[in-house]
């Protein structure tokens, strides 16, 4: 059973790890560091964390590939942490089994929360039942209808689908390849546009601003995320 | 390559009709002409002839019009009579006639054959040495090559170029054998032309020798029955030395040309350097101050010092990365790499990534947003476009009033999204609206310690323009800074069903 708040952070700069454990310490996690790829595999089986922090460069073995040998080997929930213009990477990482990224320089607040909403939204004990109540948002998946602020949107079999997959992830990006996916279709999974017309349609029946969006936020050449506001 | 002359039969036929056209006029005018005169008419006739075709035809019209004089004009008539010596003197005569006329008239000819032939020899070489003058690629340069020689030579042509990789894969595919490559590459070492004449065909092999180096070889395949002559051989190594010199122009002008970008961004970095150390330093220093006092355990601070030390701290570091953010685009942009990774993407959402980024620093300003929900997508770069954005908020945020507000306004136009970016600021002064697009450019209204380096609308203007947009600066109705910018549009996705599908 892995440690209930442990993080693993697998990073090569000691400053960043020292930074980011000092942070998580201070929220009361335990923190295990490591220097390399290979470390950060051992110390994953060894120690069981329940969330892994992943750099993407590391002078042993491409990140990406870390992620996907700690997929194949445990469902722990991983965080993402690379430079900023590093979108091709981001995505790669995210559909080979990372549950969300972070851009450096790494801020705090947005770092803790992003934490809380990994662990929250891949919480065994809590799935069944929190995945559907987000923020001022709560969905029924048998009835397939969906309540904003208390107040029924209606929305099309499609908008439903689509905030559905968002939901299920809430408060992590999810790549357009995901939701086209999940939304249409293994054959749709190129036809951003459609994503980007029911996104357009979703949000007016969602959000009090379409154009500065509090619930579907959109993450520039990557995906889209639910956000959760603690 | 012999000059064309008029066949024998041709010539035959004309005789012919040279003997019978002097015998009828003879014999129109017999009644009123001495037999002398007749002899002239003849004479003509055959002179005519001579100055046109070949000795042995005018030879014989001068035997057959000396026949059917004698026969038909010396009386008694249809007899042949054996002339006597005045009449022999004068067939002897025309004779000779015949053969001088015909002699010079030869020799004529073949001048006029060489000359013309001279005259397209020069014209060819003038057309390869205008045509060469004109190309910037060796490939151009040996296509053009290729076609002028094909059309001198009537020959199969090929041009190997020495340092050109897959040159010869390229010749092989196009026709030339492996035993002709060997010996175009053997040829191509020493200086020379090379022939190899099989039964029946011609081969030439002409080294390309460039003032410096060997640059190439010419190979020139003739058709069966064809092979060419000494004048060909002088043409070949006059194309050759021509095509040598153009080839080594474009490779020595591409090594200039090399050396002077080098040189030139070199002295971009240099100036990017001196201009961007002061901007960096400024708030390192503030870091490294702010940073020292507070982990000196003996200095007394209370909590409010400390509180505003590790905020001087923050900031500092965030304008530091924005710093470092641009300068990364800007050389990003200048050494020309700049690859765009375009897909479909909606403006709305790329303006609101961009507002929820500025969340904090917009504060209480009043944002007029006019993004009309029904604009066409783009095909855009996300990445490029935000930073875009991102800069022009920036600048709008840096140089403006804190109780101003923003617009940020988009509007379809033909094939394209024109987008706007204003605020209520001072504005850009008329004479700078060009300038500020400009690298380290600072307009005259901004304070020379707010953070800018003057990269930001300069990296605006090369990622607008990469998508092939226009960028301008222009003044808001009502006084402040507006910049506008046009952006392409996406292949629309066409009506489907399930895009009009209705709430289940």
């Amino acid at each position: 059973m892995s440690q209930a708040r442990t993080v693993l952070i697998i990073d090569d700069e000691i400053q960043m790890r020292r930074t980011l454990a000092a942070a998580l310490r201070g929220q009361s996690y335990e923190v295990i560091e490591a220097a390399t790829g290979t470390d950060g595999l051992l110390k994953l089986a060894s120690r069981m964390p329940r969330i892994v922090l992943l750099d993407l460069g590391l002078p042993d073995m491409d990140g990406v590939e870390v992620a996907r040998k700690i997929r194949e080997q445990s469902d722990v929930p991983i965080i993402v942490i690379s430079v900023r213009g590093d979108e091709k990477n981001q995505v790669l990482a995210l559909d080979s089994g990372a549950n969300d990224y972070i851009t450096k320089p790494v801020r705090e607040g947005a770092f803790l929360a992003r934490v809380r909403a990994v662990l929250r939204s891949t919480d065994p004990n809590r799935r069944e039942s929190a995945a559907f109540v987000v923020g001022g948002l709560r969905i029924d998946p048998t009835q397939k209808r969906a309540w904003v602020r208390g107040v029924e949107a209606v929305l099309t079999p499609t908008e439903f689908r689509l905030l559905n997959v968002l939901m299920q992830d809430a408060g992590r990006v999810v790549t357009h390849q995901h939701l086209l996916r999940q939304v249409w279709g293994p054959t749709h999974a190129q036809e951003i546009q459609y994503l980007r017309v029911y996104m357009r349609q979703l949000r007016e029946k969602i959000e009090r601003e379409p154009a500065r969006p509090e619930f579907l936020v959109t993450s520039p050449g990557v995906g889209y995320r639910l956000k959760v506001t603690d | 390559m012999s000059a064309r002359k008029p066949s024998e039969a041709h010539g035959i036929a004309w005789g012919l009709f040279s003997v019978l056209a002097s015998a009828l006029i003879s014999h129109l005018v017999r009644p009123y002409a001495e037999l002398t005169d007749l002899i002239m008419i003849h004479l003509l006739g055959v002179v005519l002839i001579a100055m046109r075709f070949s000795m042995a035809v005018s030879l014989a019209t001068a035997v057959l019009s000396i026949l059917s004089f004698d026969l038909l004009f010396i009386p008694p008539s249809w007899i042949f009579n054996y002339p006597g010596l005045k009449s022999a003197v004068t067939f002897i005569v025309m004779i000779i006639v015949a053969g001088v006329i015909s002699k010079l008239n030869e020799r004529l000819r073949r001048e006029q054959a060489a000359s013309e032939r001279s005259e397209a020899t020069t014209l060819s070489l003038y057309r390869l040495a205008q045509d060469l003058g004109g190309t910037t690629r060796v490939e151009q340069l040996v296509a053009l090559a290729v076609r002028h020689l094909e059309r001198a030579f009537g020959a199969r042509v090929h041009v190997l170029i020495g340092d050109a990789p897959g040159q010869e894969a390229q010749a092989l595919a196009a026709g030339l054998s492996e035993p002709d490559l060997a010996d175009a590459r053997q040829a191509a070492s020493r200086p020379g032309v090379v022939v190899k004449t099989a039964p029946g065909s011609g081969k030439v092999f002409q080294p390309l020798l460039g003032l410096q180096r060997p640059v190439g070889v010419l190979v020139l395949l003739f058709d069966v029955g064809q092979r060419p002559d000494d004048d060909d051989l002088r043409l070949v190594v006059a194309f050759a030395t021509q095509l040598a010199s153009a080839i080594e122009r474009i490779s020595l002008g591409s090594a200039v040309q090399h050396a002077q970008v080098q040189i030139e961004t070199e002295r971009t970095r240099n100036a990017l350097l001196s201009t961007v150390s002061h901007d960096l330093k400024t708030p390192l220093s503030a870091i490294i101050a702010a940073g020292t006092t507070l982990a000196n355990e003996e200095s007394q601070l209370d909590r409010a010092t400390r509180t505003t030390l590790t905020h001087t701290i923050v900031e500092a570091a965030e304008r530091l990365d924005g710093l470092v953010t641009n300068l990364l685009s800007a050389t990003r942009m200048e050494s020309g790499t700049i690859v765009l990774t375009k897909s479909v993407e909606a403006l709305d959402e790329l303006v609101g990534a961009v507002l929820s980024h500025f969340a904090e620093r917009l504060g209480g300003r009043g944002v007029k947003l006019d993004v009309p929900a029904d604009l066409p997508l783009l095909s855009v770069d996300p990445k490029l476009i935000e930073l875009v954005l991102i800069n022009l908020v920036e600048n709008a945020l840096r140089y403006t009033p804190e109780d101003t507000a923003l617009y940020v306004s988009a509007r379809a136009a033909e094939g394209e999204v024109v987008v706007q970016v204003a605020d209520e600021g001072a504005g850009i002064a008329e004479a700078e609206r060009e300038k500020v697009f400009e690298k380290f450019f600072r307009g005259s209204l901004a304070r020379s310690n707010d953070g800018g380096a003057g990269l930001g609308l300069m990296i605006c203007r090369a990622a607008v323009r990469a998508h092939g947009g226009r960028i301008s600066a222009k003044g808001r109705l009502g006084g402040g800074a507006c910049i506008e910018f046009s952006l392409p549009i996406a292949e629309q996705p066409q009506a489907r069903h399930e895009i009009t599908e209705h709430p289940a």
